[in-house]
């Protein structure tokens, strides 16, 4: 007999004996018992799958429209390495990142779009800006459409039309570095001020989110904006001139970033690169020219891997099939078709003009196009081509060490590359470094260029072509005042076609909107 | 409970284990892919065959359960999860690392099988014993078999990780390119773990000479190279960076400084390079705070996917062990810091060899307070020199020895030294051409016949090829230049470098003290700047004025070369930026003496100059 019965007593004191546990009482306890240890293992496994899909998971939000990648894809420029050691990255995630402006407001009153970021409506990341679940955040990144997708208006007061593949000529992305970095170190940035701040824009931040952010994603933004603000601080702080809208200074920062360069201990000559942000349309043709301003790089997937390096991926981050989306589009984007009338009668003439003066240097079939001419010969401003140096270039051949991807094609040159100039209205101001705002002006010889104008706006100018350039402020908007008598800033050079008749360079030009 | 219960007790546990290990696989390789893939730095696209190696090890281990609840009943499928499966899986996976060279990620898969199979047959032999009616092997045999295996698996991976050897992968089979980057056989003694090696620059800028990462120290680096012409890369265990002969001996320039890319010449003498530097650097990183595994692991998770096994390997074992190392190299080089800098084109060749050979032969030997700073020399057209006495003093005649023992001085060690590739190097530098002078189409003719017929009278009996004196040693007492490198190479060292060879079969017999220097043909000696053996006079301009009139200062490095003076630019802020403050008050940098040609008329000079050009 196995069952266990308990003898006691009643209130009457007469024994009885009662039989507790059957075997199928002892049965169904033994089943129940499991029944919780299974329940309680399977919640545990539920549980651990979703903080192991959380944290160790890297989702990018994906676009079938090619546009829609291109604008909001990832490249994988959001930070990402492990969770004990986030590498890649220059913003916060997603969510820091919409509240930043919130949590210094008077760094950034205007917001992102004052920084000249192109939002779209329904969007409440700008162009330019992707999201990316990684490291157990949402994270945001920057892509190739934040610099190479601009804006054109017709009228003042029209609406903004907006090209894939054209210069960010608004875009001042100093200034947005510096917004970044300034607010990440300021003293508002605390964990309840940020948690507030980011509730108010709309974030749910739970016990554990509430709890990461204290011990670890604020700490960790701290701390790497801090080292990253070591690093390029001479490059933000007026120290160098500024690079105003539409231009980067593409080589300087990618010292420090990415070899840890003391760039102090640089020569000032070299610390001035800022330079044009160039069209993206219409790569197939360009592959083997010198590419990059100063024609350092004759390979377009090379050159578009380290342009994804300036956006923030590292060799680690980087993600390849996405950014391979993007090459093959741009591949074969045709540039865009100027948007207003032209004169036909004028632009044949200007086409005979532009084939003797122009074409062996700028068609896509001119002997010269995509070779570096020699700075003696060009005479541009050199800051942008003595900013990239012999030992620059080798330490770029270390870049994606051990990987079929490792940089190869890098080379100092002594001059500046011969552009193919498809869809040439889109890409004023002209000259590598901007300095001279419509095609009309760059046919004047330099002292007749213009000593001082505005960059930023879009509205179009349709008889000199290129923006206008003589308005200090619009829609709100204050545009950059850009001095051509600062270093790196200078319009000298490029005399060809400056000594035709005005007749001549009209007619010239108004071939040019053709192209 | 007897004895073959406990055997099928003991199989029951070992195959849930194996079960256990399997299911690790399976999740990961079917839920997440990519996560497992990482780790193990695999490259498997598109993940869909990882899922399905991952499903198949499900079904495949599947079929070892039926025998955990009747080993009698099912012992053919026992056999079976041992002899197709373990053993396939086993084979397959540690073939594919050690002769097929994929990577270590593979091997804990491989591993994982061989432990269980071994572990399965044995408890399976001794049942099948037992059934036989035999007694099972003894539990010492069980146990010595197992710890066997253990051992094994450990000692491989050590030698994989350690010690394996691979041929170096080099872009073409030139001799040029093996010259540039092939291995003499350093990098088992002196090889820097690559990774360690790639990010110390990016973690210790401060110790660099500039910003520039290795390029900092003046090494030419040729476009779409990972690493300066003179460093070789080469796996033993791991990828090891070590250096060749290329690191001291070849010359960068530049014709103006509008040139953008140096001109590169082979066998000349690295003027630009400091040696010295290049070793401190890496001294001070290892002594630094920051040198430590975390932080070194971080840098190379900014830059590359190792794997977890990588990882762990770095993190336990060649980290430590590096820093150690240089640690050690740096007590090596301790006299060097009192001692004037070698800075850029210069080396003291044979202190080293001193502290790190010698010592061991003749314990008092050391460097004593000799000084032994001279130019990094040409090495080409080695064939007319034949007979010659080589180094600066002349302490060798034999050219095999100067070779070999230079690639000693490289870090090669008696074992690893490469003697056929040294040979097929002599070979090949036995008729390489001197570098052409740059701007030969500026030489005034006439002037240069002039200067021919100068040199002749003046100069060629001790510095043409056929000169009586070319090649012999000439006392430093005549000479009249600094004395400090001819009385480093004592009479003891040179007994000692001798006697330390014997037990190899190339021993060193030519080795001797000359009190000295040689005599040098003057091949492309307008690539040799600055000049004398010390690198004491910056252009052939200055080494023909009188000592008084020769600078007492000047800057060294900078690789634009001046042809009005014929040398390198010494002076002015782009000299000063890039070179190295060359004081010839310190010891050892004298630029007495020398005083053929001093005093000609200066026409003469200039024609005698002209001439020197086309050398």
């Amino acid at each position: 007999m196995g069952e266990k019965a308990v003898r006691t007593k009643t209130k009457d004191q007469v024994l009885t004996d009662r039989v507790l546990e059957t075997p199928v009482d002892r049965y169904q306890l033994k089943f129940r018992r499991k029944l919780v240890i299974i329940l309680v293992i399977i919640l545990i496994l539920l549980w651990g799958a979703r903080l192991f899909r959380r944290f160790l998971v890297d989702r990018p939000v994906d676009y079938s429209m090619i546009e829609e990648h291109f604008k909001y894809g990832s490249i994988g420029s959001e930070p990402g390495g492990s969770l004990f050691y986030a590498v890649g990255g220059l913003l916060p995630p997603y969510w820091i990142f919409k509240a930043l402006p919130k949590i210094c407001p008077d760094k950034l009153p205007g917001g992102y779009a004052s920084l000249g970021f192109i939002f779209e409506s329904g969007r409440d990341l700008p162009i330019g800006v992707s999201k990316r679940q990684r490291l157990g955040f949402e994270q945001v990144g920057l892509n190739c459409a934040g610099c190479h997708t601009g804006t054109y208006r017709d009228e003042p007061n029209g609406e903004p039309h907006i090209v894939l593949g054209m210069p960010a000529h608004s875009l001042d992305l100093q200034k947005f570095f510096s917004f970044v970095i300034e607010c990440s170190l300021d003293e508002r940035f605390n964990a309840d001020n940020v948690i507030e701040k980011v509730r108010e824009v709309g974030g749910r931040v739970g016990v554990l989110d509430r709890f990461l952010y204290r011990t670890q994603l604020i700490p960790r933004i701290r701390e790497t904006t801090r080292q990253l603000n070591e690093r390029i601080q001479i490059l933000l702080s007026g120290q160098v001139p500024a690079w105003g809208v539409g231009r980067v200074d593409t080589f300087n920062p990618y010292k420090a970033i990415q070899f840890n360069w003391d760039l102090k201990a640089l020569p000032k000559e070299q610390l001035t690169g800022a330079s044009d942000f160039p069209s993206l349309w219409n790569q197939r043709p360009r592959d083997g020219m010198q590419l990059h301003w100063d024609g350092n790089n004759n390979s377009v997937d090379e050159r578009n891997l380290s342009a994804a390096l300036g956006a923030g991926v590292t060799p680690v981050t980087v993600d390849h099939p996405r950014l391979e989306r993007v090459r093959n589009w741009i591949w074969t984007l045709p540039p865009p078709k100027y948007p207003y009338e032209i004169d036909p009668v004028l632009a044949a003439k200007g086409r005979d003009l532009y084939a003797y003066y122009c074409g062996s240097c700028h068609d896509f079939d001119g002997s010269e196009v995509g070779r570096v001419e020699p700075i003696g010969e060009i005479a541009t401003d050199p800051r942008r081509l003595n900013s990239y140096t012999y030992t620059f270039a080798a330490n770029q051949y270390t870049l994606y060490p051990d990987s079929k991807y490792r940089f190869v094609h890098f080379r100092k040159t002594n001059g500046y590359a011969n552009q193919p100039l498809d869809g040439v209205w889109a890409r004023a101001p002209y000259l590598h470094n901007g300095s001279v705002p419509t095609l009309r002006d760059l046919l004047e010889p330099p002292e007749r260029r213009p000593a001082e104008f505005f960059r930023g706006y879009d509205l179009y100018d349709r008889k000199n072509v290129g923006f206008v350039s003589n308005i200090a402020g619009a829609n709100g908007q204050r545009f950059f005042k850009y001095d051509t008598k600062i270093a790196g800033n200078e319009n000298r050079g490029h005399l060809y076609g400056t000594k035709l008749t005005p007749e001549q360079k009209d007619a010239l030009v108004e071939y040019m909107k053709t192209l | 409970m007897n004895e073959y219960e406990r055997l099928v007790r003991w199989y029951r546990r070992v195959t849930w284990f194996g079960i256990f290990l399997n299911l690790l696989f399976v999740f990961p390789l079917v839920f997440a892919p990519r996560t497992i893939l990482k780790l193990l730095a695999l490259d498997l696209e598109p993940v869909l065959w990882a899922r399905s190696s991952g499903t198949l090890l499900f079904i495949i281990t599947a079929f070892y359960v039926p025998a955990i609840f009747n080993l009698k009943r099912y012992r053919a499928n026992a056999w079976l999860a041992i002899l197709p499966s373990r053993v396939f899986g086993s084979t397959f996976f540690i073939l594919a690392v050690f002769v097929f060279g994929y990577p270590l990620g593979y091997l804990p898969i491989g591993f994982v099988d061989l432990t269980i199979f071994f572990i399965q047959l044995l408890i399976l032999l001794n049942i099948q014993r037992m059934e036989r009616g035999e007694l099972p092997f003894k539990k010492l045999v069980n146990l010595g078999a197992i710890a066997a295996l253990f051992v094994a698996m450990t000692a491989t991976t050590i030698w994989y990780t350690g010690f394996r050897e691979l041929p170096q992968r080099l872009v073409n089979n030139s001799m040029e390119e093996y010259f540039k980057y092939g291995s003499i056989g350093a990098e088992n003694q002196s090889g820097l773990p690559y990774w360690i090696w790639l990010v110390l620059p990016r973690m210790f800028p401060d110790y660099l000479p500039g910003p520039g990462g290795y390029a900092s120290f003046g090494l030419p680096w040729e476009q779409g190279r990972e690493m300066p012409i003179g460093f070789t890369k080469k796996t033993i265990g791991i990828e090891r960076v070590a250096f060749n002969c290329a690191f001291c001996h070849v010359a960068m320039v530049r014709r103006s400084a509008d040139d953008p890319t140096p001109t590169v010449y082979l066998g000349g003498p690295s003027h630009t390079f400091n040696a010295l530097a290049y070793e401190r650097f890496l001294f001070k990183a290892a002594s630094d705070p920051r040198f430590t595994a975390k932080n070194i692991m971080n840098a190379i998770d900014e830059v590359a996917q190792l794997s977890i096994l990588d990882k762990a390997l770095y993190r336990f074992a060649l980290i430590p062990i590096t820093k150690k190392a240089l640690l050690k190299q740096k007590e090596a080089f301790e006299w060097t810091n009192s001692r004037p800098d070698w800075g850029p084109g210069r080396i003291d060749p044979f202190n080293p060899v001193k502290v790190a050979i010698l010592q061991k032969v003749n314990p008092k030997g050391g460097v004593g307070d000799t000084i032994g700073n001279a130019d990094m020399v040409a090495i080409w057209n080695l064939r007319p020199r034949g007979g010659m006495a080589f180094h600066w003093d002349g302490l060798n005649t034999d050219l095999n020895e100067v070779v070999r023992s230079s690639a000693i001085g490289d870090g090669a060690t008696p074992k690893s030294i490469s003697l056929a590739d040294l040979e097929r190097l002599q070979n090949w530098l036995m008729d390489l051409k001197p570098a052409p002078y740059p701007f030969l189409d500026k030489i005034d003719a006439g002037l240069a016949a002039r200067g021919a017929t100068i040199f002749k009278q003046q100069c060629a009996s001790c510095h043409a090829f056929d000169g009586d004196k070319t090649g012999k040693v000439l006392l430093a007492t005549e000479a009249g230049t600094d004395p400090y490198r001819a009385q480093m190479w004592t009479p003891d060292a040179a007994q000692a470098y001798n006697d330390y060879s014997k037990p190899y079969p190339w021993r060193f017999s030519h080795f001797r003290s000359t009190g000295g220097y040689v005599n040098v043909p003057l091949d492309a000696v307008w690539i040799r700047a600055p000049y004398l053996h010390n690198g004491s006079v910056p252009s052939l301009v200055d080494l023909l004025a009188p000592p008084a009139e020769r600078p007492k200062v000047f800057y060294r490095g900078y690789d634009v070369y001046d042809p009005q003076r014929v040398g390198f630019v010494s002076s002015g802020p782009d000299a000063e930026r890039h070179g190295f403050r060359y004081d010839t008050d310190r010891p050892g940098n004298s630029n007495q003496g020398h005083l053929w040609g001093t005093d000609l008329p200066a026409q003469d000079k200039k024609a005698l100059i002209e001439y020197l050009k086309t050398l």
